[in-house]
């Protein structure tokens, strides 16, 4: 199809392109095809071009993307009205007004235009929300967000690189483990807050750990029946004051269930220790301190570590780990199988990009980082 | 601007043709129901706010492209 546009001259566009939009947008009533256009260099901002009236376009801005503060919640119905049943299809953008002083752009955050891409149905919906602003300046918000797209151009190759180690990691067999330490007897394993309350229940469960319980399980049988003897359990346990409070939510209370190693890994329990831990790391247990200086004098060449966060406890444990043989030039592995450690998902800790890059950074310390113990 | 307080369940009239009355108040919300000619526009004044918006938005964004390209030059 072609359009001839008094913005852009001739559009080629195709049908499935087209946006219908069931709420019109307001002043434009009888409109309701639209397309949409990007310019090269003029992002973040993009056309909404009439195909009915070809004079007619909206300059539009992706209002979450420039503007971080800007949370829109969409009423229920409208979100039925636009036949919107999963919402990772939504797209939120917001009108721009360009004035002749350029200083003064604007964009409207009180009525957004929301797009269900999934059935390319649209509507301009105004807001009850009185916190958004119908002229919202956005100078400050384009001069953040320019520094922000710079930072993330010059990162992108990074990021690419940490993507590129987690894919290509290779497993190792355990045989090769016991080649390499000459007994089990020489191997001991940590497995890190495998407990209900990051798995099962309670504000900080999730279920990417949740489903590390199978592959622990795996492991865990796998190395007992192999006869690594030296398992240990670490455990939050946490009380009413704890101050890890302040930053998380209160879990894990002693004697709770939460605080309870989860039923799938209760059975490797009985022959194993146990220690808790009232912050992310387990080091700060005196007892565990002892334990693992115990474990390197009775001659384990080989920490293997699982369990939950990555980012948080894992990460503590293995580098505390790490540096205290460094600083004894102690030449003891550290190796944490990826298949089972995993971190909790969030819009404000993205999992699919810090696990990985603490994975990333584990192996540039020195830590082995296979992708499972076969 | 004339400031009455009304009760829920309570009217005002406006001239002959028109009657607003309260219908529900809930914490800071209240519901008004209004009955008027059928020539008067009724419309929710933001509604109007958005459409006047949206109608300068419309006008003004003729030489949108190379002002937004110059702007980001600017910045």
């Amino acid at each position: 199809m072609l359009i001839e546009t008094s913005n852009f001259g001739p559009i080629e566009y195709d049908e499935n392109e087209v946006i219908y939009f069931q709420n019109e947008i307001l002043g434009f009533e009888g409109l309701k095809k639209y397309i949409f256009v990007g310019k090269e260099g003029s992002e973040p901002f993009m056309w909404l071009q009439s195909v009915e009236n070809p004079g007619l376009a909206f300059v539009i801005i992706n209002g979450t993307d420039v503007i971080s503060w800007y949370r829109p919640q969409i009423p229920l119905s409208e979100m039925k009205r636009l036949g919107i049943d999963d919402p990772a299809w939504v797209q939120i953008y917001n009108i721009v007004v360009i004035p002749d002083n350029i200083e003064e752009i604007s964009c409207n955050l009180k009525a957004p235009i929301v797009v269900n891409r999934s059935k390319n149905t649209a509507s301009q919906i105004v807001l009850d929300d009185n916190d958004f602003e119908i002229r919202h300046y956005l100078k400050e918000d384009l001069k953040n967000y320019s520094i922000e797209k710079d930072y993330y151009k010059d990162c992108e190759g990074f990021i690419r690189l940490v993507y590129r180690f987690v894919n290509e990691l290779k497993p190792v067999e355990f045989n090769e483990l016991k080649k390499r330490y000459l007994a089990p007897s020489a191997i001991s394993f940590f497995i890190i807050d495998m407990i209900n309350g990051f798995c099962r229940i309670g504000p900080l469960s999730s279920p990417r750990v949740y489903n590390l319980e199978k592959p622990i399980f795996t492991l865990t049988k796998r190395l007992v029946s192999e006869g690594v003897k030296d398992i240990a359990f670490l455990n939050d346990s946490h009380h009413e004051k704890s101050m890890e409070f302040k930053e998380f939510p209160p879990h894990a209370m002693a004697g709770t269930q939460e605080s309870a190693i989860v039923d799938s890994l209760k059975g490797f329990s009985q022959n194993t220790k146990i220690f808790t831990k009232n912050s992310l790391n387990a080091f700060t247990n005196p007892d565990f301190n002892i334990y693992v200086q115990e474990l390197i004098k009775k001659g384990t060449k080989c920490f293997i570590i699982a369990g939950n966060c990555t980012d948080l406890c894992i990460y503590q444990t293995a580098m505390t780990l790490k540096m205290f043989l460094n600083s004894s030039d102690t030449p003891v592995d550290i190796i944490i199988p990826a298949n089972c450690v995993d971190t909790f998902d969030s819009e404000e800790h993205k999992a699919d990009l810090i696990n990985p890059l603490f994975l990333y950074h584990l192996h540039t310390n020195g830590i082995e980082i296979v992708k499972e113990i076969k | 601007m004339l400031v009455l307080t009304r009760k829920k369940g309570q009217s005002i009239k406006i001239g002959d043709n028109i009657e607003i009355s309260i219908m529900d108040v809930e914490e800071d919300k209240v519901s008004i129901g209004i009955v008027a000619p059928r020539n008067i526009e009724i419309v929710r004044t933001e509604l109007l706010d958005v459409k006047n918006e949206n109608i300068t938005a419309a006008n003004a964004q003729k030489d949108g492209l190379d002002k937004l390209r110059k702007f980001f030059t600017d910045l």
